[in-house]
């Protein structure tokens, strides 16, 4: 009889400590997330020190240039030496004649850079936690896919354009700019009050509520950026008004609260501009805020102050919850 | 004292987890496009200020369901989408429009179209003029 008793109570305390071993498990995976934030963080302000001005979100060359009409390349790749990936840096610049060649992995111009990034990756640029595919095949190739993305601002700001690809809205507000770097003296909502880099780690639920992979480089992984090399002006359809792409690679501008789980429409899809910023960890997304510090944004924050801290120069420099 | 242990398991159980959070409605309806109904597509609530917002698959004959919480939305309408490789080679494939719908259903900025979810509002039929 004491047998049992002894039993029953092992056994409620083992029902007790099965799931905050879990959660202790995920505790660490969003501390490494956060580490690996940190690291790019710091890498942002390296760059910084060096060029004085953060990296564009993409670059594409001009329709004049001999590379017009081609996807360039991302942020990612250049802050590539700012992150102790000096050798990776050199392989995709030798290997797309300095940033000359079409980014889109796909396409056939690009198989030396395709060859160059078979099976590699940045261990930083994932978030332990993801539950998402880490690479995606395109020409046979092993191309690495990422869970933290850029932000260009949110759809709120003056200088913003509502009608990019399927009536998303891509917005020039934020850290994160088209062609142009943007230096601290421009965050004039203060760096602390400004995050810049945000996490897509994990899954969302398509309209057939089935799971769904909302990732902003639905293509080639974090190498390929924009083929656009106009900014929005404020008024709508002037981003792209020349009838060229106006999809978002590797960036998103904020249009939903952090930590949706629901798409709430095409605009919402990748490539388009708004693909929201949402992770694994339970309750609210981790973000690099500008001053290069990490901070967990919680899903409960209200829309409109995530969009002031999503923006530069609104004037509105929110603190963050 | 066996008494007591099957105690502590059933209440071991019984503490467990309870979901809680905003009520979340079935809202469902018909989308008419002149006077067929609309024939697959998406339609996508969204709440411009709370940023809340879903999407619904418009099934052959026009329904569709789609889960939100209480509040008033902007409602979009979107025709289903095929791919078409890009014609130099130079970019991804791109997302066409199979069918034909104003454009103006299908921006939160233009759409006339709009639903408030709350108790005893969840249907909601939507018809598109050409």
């Amino acid at each position: 009889m004491e047998l049992l008793v002894v039993i029953a109570i092992i056994g409620v305390l083992i029902a007790l400590l099965l799931p905050a071993v879990q959660q202790a498990r995920e505790a660490a995976r969003r501390m490494s997330c956060s580490n690996n934030l940190k690291q790019i963080g710091l890498g942002l302000h390296n760059y910084h020190d060096t060029f004085g001005e953060m990296p564009p979100c993409s670059v594409a060359p001009e329709d004049g240039d001999p590379a017009g009409g081609k996807h360039g390349t991302t942020g990612w790749v250049f802050l590539l030496p700012f992150i102790e990936q000096s050798s990776f840096h050199d392989r995709i610049s030798q290997a797309s004649n300095n940033f000359n060649l079409n980014f889109w992995l796909g396409s056939g111009a690009a198989a030396p850079i395709r060859n160059a990034v078979d099976e590699l990756s940045v261990e930083s640029y994932w978030c332990p936690s993801s539950p998402l595919a880490r690479f995606k095949t395109q020409n046979s190739r092993q191309i690495q896919q990422i869970d933290y993305v850029f932000v260009a601002g949110a759809n709120n700001h003056s200088r913003r354009d509502r009608k990019a690809e399927s009536n998303s809205h891509f917005s020039d507000g934020g850290v994160f700019r088209q062609q142009l770097g943007v230096s601290f003296r421009d965050i004039t909502d203060g760096t602390s009050n400004t995050f810049c880099i945000g996490e897509q780690s994990g899954h969302t639920r398509s309209g057939n509520n089935n799971t769904f992979d909302a990732r902003a480089h639905p293509n080639s992984g974090w190498y390929m950026g924009s083929k656009n090399y106009t900014r929005p002006t404020g008024a709508d359809d002037s981003w792209g008004a020349g009838g060229e792409d106006d999809r978002c690679y590797n960036v998103t501008t904020i249009r939903q609260g952090i930590n949706t789980k629901v798409i709430g429409g095409n605009w919402a899809k990748a490539p388009r501009c708004n693909t929201p910023v949402q992770s694994a960890h339970p309750g609210g997304s981790l973000v690099i805020v500008s001053d290069a510090s990490v901070r967990f944004m919680p899903e409960t924050t209200t829309l409109s102050i995530v969009k002031s801290l999503a923006n530069r120069d609104d004037g509105n420099p929110v603190q963050f919850p | 004292m066996a008494k007591y242990g099957l105690c502590l398991v059933a209440v071991g159980l019984l503490v467990g987890c309870s979901e809680s959070g905003p009520k979340i409605y079935p809202v469902d309806g018909k989308v008419t496009i002149g006077k067929k109904p609309m024939n697959g597509g998406f339609v996508s609530f969204e709440d411009p200020t709370t940023g809340k917002a879903a999407q619904g698959v418009i099934e052959e004959d026009g329904s569709y369901t789609v889960q939100l919480p209480e509040g008033s939305y902007q409602v979009m309408i979107e025709p289903i989408e095929i791919e078409v490789k890009s014609k130099d080679g130079m970019s991804p494939p791109e997302m066409k429009y199979a069918q034909n719908v104003p454009e103006r259903y299908m921006s939160v900025d233009t759409t006339d179209l709009s639903a408030e979810v709350g108790d005893g509002s969840t249907t909601f039929d939507f018809q598109l003029k050409r």
